[in-house]
Protein backbone atom coordinates (compact mmCIF):
# COMPACT_ATOMS: atom_id res chain seq x y z
CA UNK A 1 0.00 0.00 0.00
CA UNK A 2 1.39 3.41 -0.99
CA UNK A 3 2.55 5.79 1.71
CA UNK A 4 0.13 8.63 2.35
CA UNK A 5 1.79 12.05 2.13
CA UNK A 6 -1.17 14.25 3.00
CA UNK A 7 -4.32 13.27 4.85
CA UNK A 8 -7.03 15.56 6.18
CA UNK A 9 -9.95 14.50 8.36
CA UNK A 10 -13.04 16.64 8.90
CA UNK A 11 -11.15 19.86 8.34
CA UNK A 12 -13.08 23.08 8.93
CA UNK A 13 -11.96 26.65 8.98
CA UNK A 14 -13.68 30.00 9.48
CA UNK A 15 -12.12 33.44 9.20
CA UNK A 16 -12.26 35.70 12.29
CA UNK A 17 -15.25 37.54 10.81
CA UNK A 18 -17.21 34.28 10.93
CA UNK A 19 -17.07 33.45 7.22
CA UNK A 20 -16.81 29.66 7.03
CA UNK A 21 -14.41 28.87 4.20
CA UNK A 22 -13.95 25.13 4.65
CA UNK A 23 -16.32 22.60 6.10
CA UNK A 24 -15.60 18.95 6.90
CA UNK A 25 -12.89 18.49 4.28
CA UNK A 26 -11.41 14.97 4.19
CA UNK A 27 -9.07 13.53 1.58
CA UNK A 28 -5.76 11.77 1.22
CA UNK A 29 -2.94 11.95 -1.30
CA UNK A 30 -0.50 9.09 -1.81
CA UNK A 31 3.22 9.81 -2.00
CA UNK A 32 4.45 10.88 -5.43
CA UNK A 33 0.98 11.67 -6.79
CA UNK A 34 0.08 14.92 -8.50
CA UNK A 35 -3.34 16.15 -7.49
CA UNK A 36 -5.23 19.20 -8.73
CA UNK A 37 -7.44 21.16 -6.38
CA UNK A 38 -10.07 22.85 -8.51
CA UNK A 39 -13.03 25.06 -7.75
CA UNK A 40 -14.50 28.48 -8.42
CA UNK A 41 -13.00 31.66 -6.97
CA UNK A 42 -13.39 31.89 -3.21
CA UNK A 43 -14.16 28.19 -2.70
CA UNK A 44 -11.29 27.79 -0.21
CA UNK A 45 -8.39 26.42 -2.30
CA UNK A 46 -5.76 28.82 -0.99
CA UNK A 47 -7.03 28.49 2.58
CA UNK A 48 -6.74 24.70 2.31
CA UNK A 49 -3.13 24.98 1.09
CA UNK A 50 -2.31 27.39 3.93
CA UNK A 51 -3.85 25.01 6.48
CA UNK A 52 -1.78 22.09 5.15
CA UNK A 53 1.34 24.28 5.23
CA UNK A 54 0.66 25.03 8.90
CA UNK A 55 0.18 28.76 8.30
CA UNK A 56 -3.39 28.69 9.62
CA UNK A 57 -4.82 26.64 12.45
CA UNK A 58 -7.94 24.60 11.68
CA UNK A 59 -11.11 25.28 13.62
CA UNK A 60 -11.69 21.54 13.80
CA UNK A 61 -10.37 18.39 12.14
CA UNK A 62 -6.85 17.11 11.60
CA UNK A 63 -4.06 17.21 9.04
CA UNK A 64 -1.43 14.48 8.76
CA UNK A 65 1.80 14.92 6.83
CA UNK A 66 3.55 11.58 6.26
CA UNK A 67 1.18 10.20 8.92
CA UNK A 68 2.38 12.68 11.55
CA UNK A 69 -0.32 14.91 12.92
CA UNK A 70 0.24 18.60 12.20
CA UNK A 71 -0.05 20.56 15.44
CA UNK A 72 1.84 23.28 17.31
CA UNK A 73 4.47 20.80 18.44
CA UNK A 74 5.19 19.30 15.04
CA UNK A 75 4.59 22.24 12.71
CA UNK A 76 8.22 23.44 12.48
CA UNK A 77 9.64 20.00 11.67
CA UNK A 78 6.83 19.16 9.24
CA UNK A 79 7.21 22.46 7.42
CA UNK A 80 10.67 21.28 6.34
CA UNK A 81 8.92 18.60 4.27
CA UNK A 82 6.61 21.13 2.64
CA UNK A 83 7.20 23.72 -0.04
CA UNK A 84 4.47 26.28 -0.68
CA UNK A 85 4.51 28.38 -3.83
CA UNK A 86 2.34 31.41 -3.20
CA UNK A 87 -0.20 32.65 -5.70
CA UNK A 88 1.86 35.80 -6.33
CA UNK A 89 5.61 35.16 -6.68
CA UNK A 90 6.27 38.64 -5.26
CA UNK A 91 5.22 37.26 -1.87
CA UNK A 92 7.86 34.59 -2.15
CA UNK A 93 10.87 36.50 -3.42
CA UNK A 94 12.32 38.91 -0.90
CA UNK A 95 16.11 38.82 -1.17
CA UNK A 96 18.36 41.17 -3.15
CA UNK A 97 19.28 38.65 -5.86
CA UNK A 98 17.81 35.46 -7.30
CA UNK A 99 20.80 33.44 -6.05
CA UNK A 100 20.33 34.71 -2.49
CA UNK A 101 16.64 33.87 -2.64
CA UNK A 102 17.28 30.33 -3.85
CA UNK A 103 20.04 29.86 -1.24
CA UNK A 104 17.75 31.12 1.54
CA UNK A 105 16.17 27.74 2.38
CA UNK A 106 19.33 25.57 2.37
CA UNK A 107 21.24 28.22 4.33
CA UNK A 108 18.56 28.30 7.04
CA UNK A 109 18.67 24.50 7.12
CA UNK A 110 22.31 24.83 8.16
CA UNK A 111 23.99 23.20 5.16
CA UNK A 112 27.69 23.95 4.54
CA UNK A 113 28.49 26.61 1.92
CA UNK A 114 29.46 24.10 -0.80
CA UNK A 115 26.18 22.21 -0.39
CA UNK A 116 24.18 25.45 -0.41
CA UNK A 117 25.84 26.48 -3.68
CA UNK A 118 25.31 23.02 -5.19
CA UNK A 119 21.62 22.92 -4.28
CA UNK A 120 21.03 26.45 -5.54
CA UNK A 121 22.81 25.77 -8.84
CA UNK A 122 20.89 22.52 -9.33
CA UNK A 123 17.52 24.15 -8.58
CA UNK A 124 18.24 27.08 -10.88
CA UNK A 125 19.40 24.74 -13.66
CA UNK A 126 16.23 22.63 -13.37
CA UNK A 127 14.05 25.73 -13.59
CA UNK A 128 16.18 27.26 -16.36
CA UNK A 129 16.92 30.40 -14.37
CA UNK A 130 20.64 30.02 -13.76
CA UNK A 131 21.26 33.00 -16.05
CA UNK A 132 19.14 35.15 -13.74
CA UNK A 133 21.18 34.29 -10.63
CA UNK A 134 22.63 37.74 -10.04
CA UNK A 135 19.54 39.75 -10.97
CA UNK A 136 17.20 41.29 -8.40
CA UNK A 137 13.91 39.32 -8.32
CA UNK A 138 11.69 42.42 -8.52
CA UNK A 139 13.08 43.22 -11.98
CA UNK A 140 12.13 39.86 -13.49
CA UNK A 141 9.14 39.16 -15.72
CA UNK A 142 6.13 37.28 -14.33
CA UNK A 143 7.22 33.99 -15.93
CA UNK A 144 10.78 34.35 -14.64
CA UNK A 145 9.53 35.14 -11.13
CA UNK A 146 7.36 32.02 -11.24
CA UNK A 147 10.34 29.85 -12.22
CA UNK A 148 12.54 31.40 -9.53
CA UNK A 149 9.85 30.85 -6.90
CA UNK A 150 9.79 27.16 -7.89
CA UNK A 151 13.59 27.07 -7.70
CA UNK A 152 13.42 28.39 -4.12
CA UNK A 153 11.33 25.32 -3.21
CA UNK A 154 13.45 22.81 -5.13
CA UNK A 155 16.59 23.90 -3.29
CA UNK A 156 15.05 22.90 0.05
CA UNK A 157 14.33 19.46 1.53
CA UNK A 158 10.65 19.68 0.61
CA UNK A 159 9.09 16.37 -0.41
CA UNK A 160 5.59 17.77 -0.84
CA UNK A 161 4.88 20.78 -3.03
CA UNK A 162 1.79 22.90 -2.48
CA UNK A 163 1.39 25.09 -5.53
CA UNK A 164 -1.11 27.92 -5.68
CA UNK A 165 -2.01 28.75 -9.28
CA UNK A 166 1.43 27.90 -10.74
CA UNK A 167 0.41 28.75 -14.32
CA UNK A 168 -1.48 31.91 -13.45
CA UNK A 169 -0.67 34.86 -15.76
CA UNK A 170 1.94 32.96 -17.76
CA UNK A 171 2.33 33.19 -21.51
CA UNK A 172 1.80 29.90 -23.42
CA UNK A 173 5.49 29.03 -23.60
CA UNK A 174 6.16 29.79 -19.92
CA UNK A 175 3.03 27.80 -19.03
CA UNK A 176 4.28 24.84 -21.07
CA UNK A 177 7.73 25.09 -19.45
CA UNK A 178 6.15 25.14 -15.98
CA UNK A 179 4.04 22.08 -16.77
CA UNK A 180 7.06 20.21 -18.14
CA UNK A 181 9.08 21.15 -15.09
CA UNK A 182 6.37 19.96 -12.69
CA UNK A 183 5.93 16.74 -14.65
CA UNK A 184 9.62 15.96 -14.16
CA UNK A 185 9.50 16.32 -10.36
CA UNK A 186 9.13 13.27 -8.12
CA UNK A 187 7.56 15.25 -5.27
CA UNK A 188 4.01 14.77 -4.07
CA UNK A 189 2.18 17.76 -5.54
CA UNK A 190 -1.09 19.42 -4.59
CA UNK A 191 -1.88 22.10 -7.14
CA UNK A 192 -4.65 24.65 -6.63
CA UNK A 193 -5.59 25.81 -10.10
CA UNK A 194 -8.17 27.23 -12.47
CA UNK A 195 -6.16 25.88 -15.39
CA UNK A 196 -8.20 22.73 -16.00
CA UNK A 197 -6.27 21.89 -19.14
CA UNK A 198 -3.11 21.78 -17.08
CA UNK A 199 -4.88 19.63 -14.49
CA UNK A 200 -5.97 17.25 -17.25
CA UNK A 201 -2.50 17.14 -18.75
CA UNK A 202 -0.44 16.92 -15.58
CA UNK A 203 -2.43 15.59 -12.65
CA UNK A 204 -3.25 11.99 -11.70
CA UNK A 205 -6.25 13.02 -9.63
CA UNK A 206 -8.57 15.95 -9.10
CA UNK A 207 -10.28 17.20 -5.96
CA UNK A 208 -13.31 19.38 -6.69
CA UNK A 209 -14.04 21.96 -4.04
CA UNK A 210 -17.33 23.84 -3.97
CA UNK A 211 -18.23 26.40 -1.31
CA UNK A 212 -15.76 24.89 1.14
CA UNK A 213 -16.68 21.24 0.76
CA UNK A 214 -15.30 18.48 -1.42
CA UNK A 215 -17.85 17.41 -3.99
CA UNK A 216 -15.67 14.86 -5.81
CA UNK A 217 -12.24 13.27 -5.80
CA UNK A 218 -11.03 10.91 -8.49
CA UNK A 219 -9.00 10.36 -11.65
CA UNK A 220 -8.52 13.64 -13.50
CA UNK A 221 -9.73 12.45 -16.91
CA UNK A 222 -12.92 11.04 -15.41
CA UNK A 223 -13.84 14.08 -13.33
CA UNK A 224 -12.71 16.76 -15.75
CA UNK A 225 -14.84 15.31 -18.54
CA UNK A 226 -17.92 15.31 -16.29
CA UNK A 227 -19.71 18.46 -17.45
CA UNK A 228 -22.59 18.46 -14.93
CA UNK A 229 -20.18 17.94 -11.99
CA UNK A 230 -17.98 20.83 -13.08
CA UNK A 231 -21.02 22.99 -13.84
CA UNK A 232 -22.33 22.42 -10.31
CA UNK A 233 -18.96 23.52 -8.90
CA UNK A 234 -18.99 26.74 -10.93
CA UNK A 235 -16.49 25.41 -13.48
CA UNK A 236 -16.46 24.51 -17.16
CA UNK A 237 -15.02 21.65 -19.14
CA UNK A 238 -11.33 22.08 -20.04
CA UNK A 239 -10.90 23.82 -23.39
CA UNK A 240 -9.34 20.71 -24.89
CA UNK A 241 -12.54 18.73 -24.14
CA UNK A 242 -14.97 21.36 -25.38
CA UNK A 243 -16.42 20.69 -28.80
CA UNK B 1 4.48 59.50 -9.16
CA UNK B 2 7.47 58.95 -11.40
CA UNK B 3 9.70 60.42 -8.69
CA UNK B 4 8.35 57.85 -6.24
CA UNK B 5 9.11 55.01 -8.64
CA UNK B 6 12.69 56.14 -8.99
CA UNK B 7 13.04 56.64 -5.27
CA UNK B 8 11.64 53.20 -4.56
CA UNK B 9 14.11 51.68 -7.00
CA UNK B 10 16.94 53.65 -5.43
CA UNK B 11 16.16 52.21 -2.01
CA UNK B 12 16.01 48.74 -3.52
CA UNK B 13 19.36 49.47 -5.13
CA UNK B 14 21.01 49.71 -1.71
CA UNK B 15 20.38 46.01 -1.16
CA UNK B 16 21.81 45.26 -4.59
CA UNK B 17 24.99 47.15 -3.71
CA UNK B 18 25.34 44.83 -0.71
CA UNK B 19 25.95 41.99 -3.20
CA UNK B 20 29.05 43.67 -4.65
CA UNK B 21 32.27 41.82 -3.92
CA UNK B 22 34.84 44.17 -2.38
CA UNK B 23 37.28 44.18 0.52
CA UNK B 24 34.85 46.27 2.58
CA UNK B 25 31.96 43.88 1.83
CA UNK B 26 34.08 40.94 3.00
CA UNK B 27 34.76 42.52 6.40
CA UNK B 28 32.94 41.25 9.49
CA UNK B 29 29.64 43.20 9.45
CA UNK B 30 30.32 44.62 12.93
CA UNK B 31 33.33 46.58 11.56
CA UNK B 32 31.43 48.90 9.16
CA UNK B 33 28.63 49.27 11.73
CA UNK B 34 31.05 50.35 14.48
CA UNK B 35 32.91 52.69 12.15
CA UNK B 36 29.67 54.32 10.98
CA UNK B 37 28.51 54.70 14.58
CA UNK B 38 31.88 56.26 15.50
CA UNK B 39 31.57 58.59 12.53
CA UNK B 40 28.07 59.74 13.45
CA UNK B 41 28.94 60.21 17.13
CA UNK B 42 32.05 62.25 16.26
CA UNK B 43 30.18 64.33 13.69
CA UNK B 44 27.31 65.16 16.01
CA UNK B 45 29.66 65.92 18.90
CA UNK B 46 30.74 69.18 17.24
CA UNK B 47 29.26 72.40 18.61
CA UNK B 48 26.07 73.64 16.92
CA UNK B 49 27.92 76.44 15.09
CA UNK B 50 30.71 74.25 13.66
CA UNK B 51 30.74 74.39 9.87
CA UNK B 52 34.30 74.51 8.49
CA UNK B 53 35.46 71.78 10.89
CA UNK B 54 32.79 69.43 9.54
CA UNK B 55 33.94 69.60 5.93
CA UNK B 56 36.79 67.03 6.23
CA UNK B 57 34.15 64.53 7.36
CA UNK B 58 32.78 64.45 3.81
CA UNK B 59 35.87 62.38 2.99
CA UNK B 60 34.52 59.39 4.95
CA UNK B 61 31.60 58.52 2.64
CA UNK B 62 33.69 59.39 -0.41
CA UNK B 63 36.54 57.07 0.58
CA UNK B 64 34.38 54.27 1.98
CA UNK B 65 32.19 54.21 -1.14
CA UNK B 66 35.35 54.13 -3.27
CA UNK B 67 36.83 51.23 -1.28
CA UNK B 68 33.51 49.38 -1.39
CA UNK B 69 33.13 50.05 -5.14
CA UNK B 70 29.68 51.51 -4.53
CA UNK B 71 28.62 54.39 -6.82
CA UNK B 72 28.01 57.38 -4.55
CA UNK B 73 25.68 59.20 -6.94
CA UNK B 74 22.47 57.21 -6.20
CA UNK B 75 23.18 57.43 -2.47
CA UNK B 76 23.65 61.21 -2.67
CA UNK B 77 20.48 61.53 -4.73
CA UNK B 78 18.49 59.60 -2.15
CA UNK B 79 20.02 61.68 0.65
CA UNK B 80 19.08 64.90 -1.14
CA UNK B 81 15.44 63.77 -1.02
CA UNK B 82 15.62 63.98 2.79
CA UNK B 83 17.11 67.47 2.65
CA UNK B 84 13.71 69.29 2.70
CA UNK B 85 13.03 67.65 6.07
CA UNK B 86 16.35 68.96 7.44
CA UNK B 87 15.57 72.43 6.06
CA UNK B 88 12.14 72.26 7.71
CA UNK B 89 13.73 71.34 11.06
CA UNK B 90 16.35 74.10 10.97
CA UNK B 91 14.81 76.92 8.97
CA UNK B 92 13.78 78.98 11.98
CA UNK B 93 17.30 79.19 13.42
CA UNK B 94 18.47 82.11 11.23
CA UNK B 95 15.42 84.12 12.27
CA UNK B 96 15.33 83.28 15.98
CA UNK B 97 19.05 83.22 16.76
CA UNK B 98 20.23 86.65 15.63
CA UNK B 99 23.32 86.95 17.80
CA UNK B 100 26.03 88.49 15.55
CA UNK B 101 29.18 86.47 14.95
CA UNK B 102 32.36 87.83 13.35
CA UNK B 103 33.93 85.61 10.67
CA UNK B 104 36.96 87.39 9.23
CA UNK B 105 35.62 90.71 8.02
CA UNK B 106 32.04 89.45 7.81
CA UNK B 107 29.37 89.55 10.48
CA UNK B 108 26.50 87.08 10.29
CA UNK B 109 23.74 85.85 12.57
CA UNK B 110 24.68 82.85 14.69
CA UNK B 111 21.46 81.16 13.50
CA UNK B 112 22.81 80.86 9.95
CA UNK B 113 25.82 78.94 11.22
CA UNK B 114 23.58 76.63 13.29
CA UNK B 115 21.39 76.08 10.23
CA UNK B 116 24.37 75.28 7.97
CA UNK B 117 25.88 72.99 10.60
CA UNK B 118 22.58 71.13 10.98
CA UNK B 119 22.31 70.62 7.22
CA UNK B 120 25.87 69.30 6.92
CA UNK B 121 25.58 67.01 9.95
CA UNK B 122 22.17 65.73 8.84
CA UNK B 123 23.24 65.19 5.25
CA UNK B 124 26.43 63.33 6.14
CA UNK B 125 24.71 61.22 8.81
CA UNK B 126 21.97 60.07 6.44
CA UNK B 127 24.49 59.46 3.65
CA UNK B 128 26.60 57.35 6.03
CA UNK B 129 23.53 55.29 6.97
CA UNK B 130 22.61 54.67 3.33
CA UNK B 131 26.21 53.66 2.68
CA UNK B 132 26.10 51.26 5.63
CA UNK B 133 22.95 49.56 4.28
CA UNK B 134 24.63 49.42 0.85
CA UNK B 135 27.61 47.62 2.33
CA UNK B 136 25.87 45.25 4.72
CA UNK B 137 22.37 44.78 3.37
CA UNK B 138 19.67 44.09 5.92
CA UNK B 139 21.00 40.60 6.73
CA UNK B 140 24.51 41.91 7.41
CA UNK B 141 23.16 44.66 9.61
CA UNK B 142 21.26 42.08 11.65
CA UNK B 143 24.39 39.93 12.02
CA UNK B 144 26.38 42.99 13.06
CA UNK B 145 23.81 43.87 15.73
CA UNK B 146 23.77 40.30 17.00
CA UNK B 147 27.57 40.11 17.18
CA UNK B 148 27.59 43.33 19.21
CA UNK B 149 25.31 41.67 21.76
CA UNK B 150 22.10 43.56 21.01
CA UNK B 151 18.97 41.68 22.14
CA UNK B 152 17.17 39.70 19.36
CA UNK B 153 14.00 41.75 19.84
CA UNK B 154 15.93 44.87 18.80
CA UNK B 155 17.14 43.57 15.45
CA UNK B 156 13.90 41.70 14.79
CA UNK B 157 11.96 44.93 15.17
CA UNK B 158 14.50 46.76 13.05
CA UNK B 159 14.27 44.21 10.24
CA UNK B 160 10.50 44.11 10.39
CA UNK B 161 10.28 47.90 10.21
CA UNK B 162 12.74 48.06 7.32
CA UNK B 163 10.89 45.44 5.28
CA UNK B 164 7.52 47.01 6.12
CA UNK B 165 8.68 50.43 4.93
CA UNK B 166 9.91 48.89 1.65
CA UNK B 167 6.57 47.15 1.08
CA UNK B 168 4.68 50.27 2.09
CA UNK B 169 6.53 52.33 -0.50
CA UNK B 170 5.74 49.78 -3.21
CA UNK B 171 2.08 49.70 -2.20
CA UNK B 172 1.84 53.50 -2.12
CA UNK B 173 3.38 53.59 -5.58
CA UNK B 174 0.90 51.00 -6.92
CA UNK B 175 -2.12 52.77 -5.43
CA UNK B 176 -1.01 56.20 -6.61
CA UNK B 177 -0.34 54.85 -10.09
CA UNK B 178 -3.79 53.21 -10.20
CA UNK B 179 -5.34 56.45 -8.94
CA UNK B 180 -3.49 58.51 -11.50
CA UNK B 181 -4.57 56.29 -14.38
CA UNK B 182 -8.24 56.40 -13.40
CA UNK B 183 -8.52 60.00 -12.26
CA UNK B 184 -7.96 61.73 -15.58
CA UNK B 185 -4.29 62.30 -14.62
CA UNK B 186 -5.10 64.62 -11.74
CA UNK B 187 -1.78 65.71 -10.31
CA UNK B 188 -2.78 65.45 -6.64
CA UNK B 189 -5.14 63.43 -4.48
CA UNK B 190 -8.24 65.38 -3.51
CA UNK B 191 -8.62 65.67 0.30
CA UNK B 192 -11.93 63.80 0.13
CA UNK B 193 -10.16 60.81 -1.40
CA UNK B 194 -7.55 60.59 1.31
CA UNK B 195 -9.99 59.11 3.81
CA UNK B 196 -10.07 55.55 2.50
CA UNK B 197 -6.68 55.31 0.78
CA UNK B 198 -4.22 55.22 3.73
CA UNK B 199 -6.19 52.54 5.58
CA UNK B 200 -6.34 50.31 2.52
CA UNK B 201 -2.66 50.81 1.79
CA UNK B 202 -1.64 49.95 5.36
CA UNK B 203 -3.82 46.83 5.52
CA UNK B 204 -2.65 45.52 2.15
CA UNK B 205 0.97 46.17 3.11
CA UNK B 206 0.43 44.36 6.42
CA UNK B 207 -1.10 41.38 4.62
CA UNK B 208 1.72 41.18 2.09
CA UNK B 209 4.24 41.48 4.91
CA UNK B 210 2.53 38.55 6.61
CA UNK B 211 2.69 36.44 3.44
CA UNK B 212 6.39 37.20 3.02
CA UNK B 213 6.96 36.31 6.68
CA UNK B 214 5.18 32.99 6.04
CA UNK B 215 7.29 32.36 2.93
CA UNK B 216 10.43 32.98 4.99
CA UNK B 217 9.33 30.74 7.85
CA UNK B 218 8.40 27.92 5.48
CA UNK B 219 11.98 27.99 4.24
CA UNK B 220 13.34 27.64 7.76
CA UNK B 221 13.83 31.27 8.75
CA UNK B 222 14.07 31.90 12.47
CA UNK B 223 14.03 35.61 13.33
CA UNK B 224 16.31 34.98 16.31
CA UNK B 225 19.09 33.88 13.96
CA UNK B 226 20.08 36.53 11.44
CA UNK B 227 20.37 35.31 7.89
CA UNK B 228 23.79 34.96 6.22
CA UNK B 229 27.21 33.44 6.49
CA UNK B 230 28.78 33.24 9.95
CA UNK B 231 32.26 34.75 10.02
CA UNK B 232 34.80 35.35 12.77
CA UNK B 233 36.33 38.75 13.58
CA UNK B 234 39.88 38.76 12.24
CA UNK B 235 42.84 41.16 12.28
CA UNK B 236 41.80 43.13 9.18
CA UNK B 237 38.40 43.89 10.79
CA UNK B 238 40.11 45.28 13.88
CA UNK B 239 42.63 47.18 11.75
CA UNK B 240 39.86 48.73 9.59
CA UNK B 241 37.89 49.82 12.65
CA UNK B 242 40.91 51.13 14.55
CA UNK B 243 42.17 53.11 11.56
CA UNK B 244 38.90 54.95 11.04
CA UNK B 245 38.45 55.57 14.75
CA UNK B 246 41.98 57.04 14.90
CA UNK B 247 41.11 59.34 11.98
CA UNK B 248 37.91 60.54 13.68
CA UNK B 249 39.67 61.16 16.99
CA UNK B 250 42.50 63.05 15.28
CA UNK B 251 40.04 65.26 13.40
CA UNK B 252 38.11 65.94 16.57
CA UNK B 253 41.24 66.77 18.59
CA UNK B 254 42.46 69.01 15.77
CA UNK B 255 39.27 71.05 16.02
CA UNK B 256 39.75 71.40 19.80
CA UNK B 257 43.21 72.89 19.23
CA UNK B 258 42.13 74.87 16.21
Amino acid sequence: MAKISIRTEGLSYAYPDGWKVLSNVSFEIAAGRTVALVGANGCGKTTLLWLIAGLLEAESGSIYIDEIRLDRGSVRSLQRKLGLAFQHPDDQLFMATVRQDVEFGPRNAGYPEAEIARRAAEAMTKTACLHLADRPPYRLSGGEKRMVSLATLLATDAEILLLDEPTNALDPRSRRNTINLLRGLDHTKLIATHDLDMALDLCDEVIVLHRGTITAQGPSRELLSNGPLLEAAGLELPLSLQG
Amino acid sequence: MVVLTKQELQFRQFEEFACISSGVHRLHPAAPLLVTLGYIITLTSYPPTAVINLLPFALFPLLLARFARIPLRPLVKSTLKVLPLLIFIGILHPFLDTEPIQIGTMTIHRGWLVFASLLIKGFLTILANFLLISILGIGGLQRAMKSLGLPPLFYQLFTMLYRYIMLLMEEIYRVLRAYELRSGRKPKLAPSEWGSLPGGILIRTYEQGLRIQHAMELRGYDPEYPYGKEQPIIVKDIFFTALWFAAFVLLRLESFHG
